[in-house]
């Protein structure tokens, strides 16, 4: 069988976080075909909603990459960030499913090496703990 | 508005256990602004089920739609070929909402909500009980501060011996309706008005009276 490779969704604001990926690839980093970056204003706009969407959608885990607290160029933004997370991690022990799946990064824009780093760590996280939903494993590759 | 709170997962997910096909039904109105259960929270639910039920190996089925009010048929009569589809309803509208849909279908409606007060914002994110519908109002009287409902004791004549630095004895984290009262109606210059002495109230328009109807005879045809 082969090895597992989860499946990542990540919300990246535009200021930091998605510049941060950007900067990774280009120091080198490899992202894997099963990691989905989604560009997004601001990690205040994320919700709970399109988090568990991204996990009804297959995700084996989900990442949120926003500026640091104090950096938010939305000011608010990280925090209003940190608050979704921590009740879509609440809501997500609740339902069943493991509350690691999904993880909160604060990384600014030039923070490439970082970005790699937590990315990896959350993949091999991820690989230990095995599909969200093994029995749509099979199916992978269709879409 | 009617404040509500939505039940805790576990409990929703064992009224729904039975079941192999629902409609998650948001309401538009009163919950959707108290975050319960408006479209966005009906829509955070039905995500909640099916991957709780996929997890547990159970899968559901689950629809989703938010009317404009569930306490109205006709907003809920134009959702009719949705019922047919399914094997029960999990309504995230009022109790209200949930037993006027009830009385249409002949499948289970179900209550994803906590039906808790009538109240208003207090700053975002926080509700208030203001009102409990006693049907006689008496704010005139309080200087717009509602004794039924923020009175522990429901008091007419207060304070009460227990009143404390504007405090309630009952919950200290409140704050004493009749010292809101008196300070309202001192900054009015009408404190006077609370040296009438205001007789035993009478509950029969309040729920005491039994289930209450309202008609307005010159709407009918
Ligand atoms: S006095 Fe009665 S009607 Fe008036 S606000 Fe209080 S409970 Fe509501
Ligand atoms: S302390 Fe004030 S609010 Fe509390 S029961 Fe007494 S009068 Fe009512």
């Amino acid at each position: 069988m082969a090895e597992f490779s989860p499946r990542i969704t990540l919300f990246c604001c535009e200021s930091c976080g998605f510049p941060a990926a950007e900067r990774a690839v280009k120091q080198g980093y490899s992202l894997s075909p099963e990691c989905r970056l989604i560009k997004i204003p601001c990690t205040g706009k994320l919700d709970v909603l399109y988090i568990l969407k991204a996990f009804e959608a297959g995700s084996d885990g989900v990442a949120i990459a926003g500026c640091p607290e104090d950096a938010c160029r939305y000011e608010t933004g990280s925090l209003r960030a940190k608050n979704k997370f921590d009740k879509t991690r609440a809501i997500l022990e609740k339902i069943g499913i493991e509350p690691e799946r999904i993880k909160r990064w604060q990384v600014s824009s030039s923070m490439g090496e970082k970005f790699s780093r937590l990315l990896s760590a959350m993949e091999e996280e991820l690989a230990n703990l095995g599909p969200l939903f093994p029995d749509r494993l099979k199916k992978r590759g269709d879409n | 508005m009617i404040v509500a709170e939505q039940k805790p997962i576990e409990e929703v997910l064992k009224s729904i256990e039975p079941f192999d096909k629902i409609l998650v039904l948001g309401c538009n109105t009163c919950v959707a602004v108290c975050m319960a259960g408006g479209e966005k929270e009906a829509g955070i639910l039905a995500s909640m089920i099916r991957l709780a039920r996929e997890k547990a190996g159970k899968l559901v089925d689950v629809l989703e739609k938010t009317v404009e009010r569930q306490c109205d048929d006709e907003f809920l009569l134009a959702e009719k070929e949705l019922y047919d589809k399914v094997e029960a309803v999990l309504s995230t509208a009022c109790g209200v909402g949930v037993q006027q849909l009830s009385a249409l279908l002949q499948i289970p409606v179900l209550p994803a909500l906590n039906t808790k007060f009538m109240g208003g914002t207090k700053d975002h994110g926080t509700w208030s009980e203001r009102c409990s519908g006693c049907g006689d109002c008496v704010l005139e009287l309080t200087g717009g501060i509602c004794p039924v409902s923020r009175c522990a004791k429901t008091l007419l004549n207060g304070p009460c011996g227990g009143s404390a630095d504007g405090k309630c004895e009952v919950n200290p984290d409140t704050d004493c309706a009749w010292q809101l009262i008196i300070d309202r109606m001192t900054a009015l210059e009408r404190l006077d008005k609370l040296l009438e002495i205001q007789p035993a109230k009478n509950w029969k328009t309040a729920r005491d009276g039994g289930p209450r109807t309202q008609t307005r005879e010159d709407v009918k045809l």
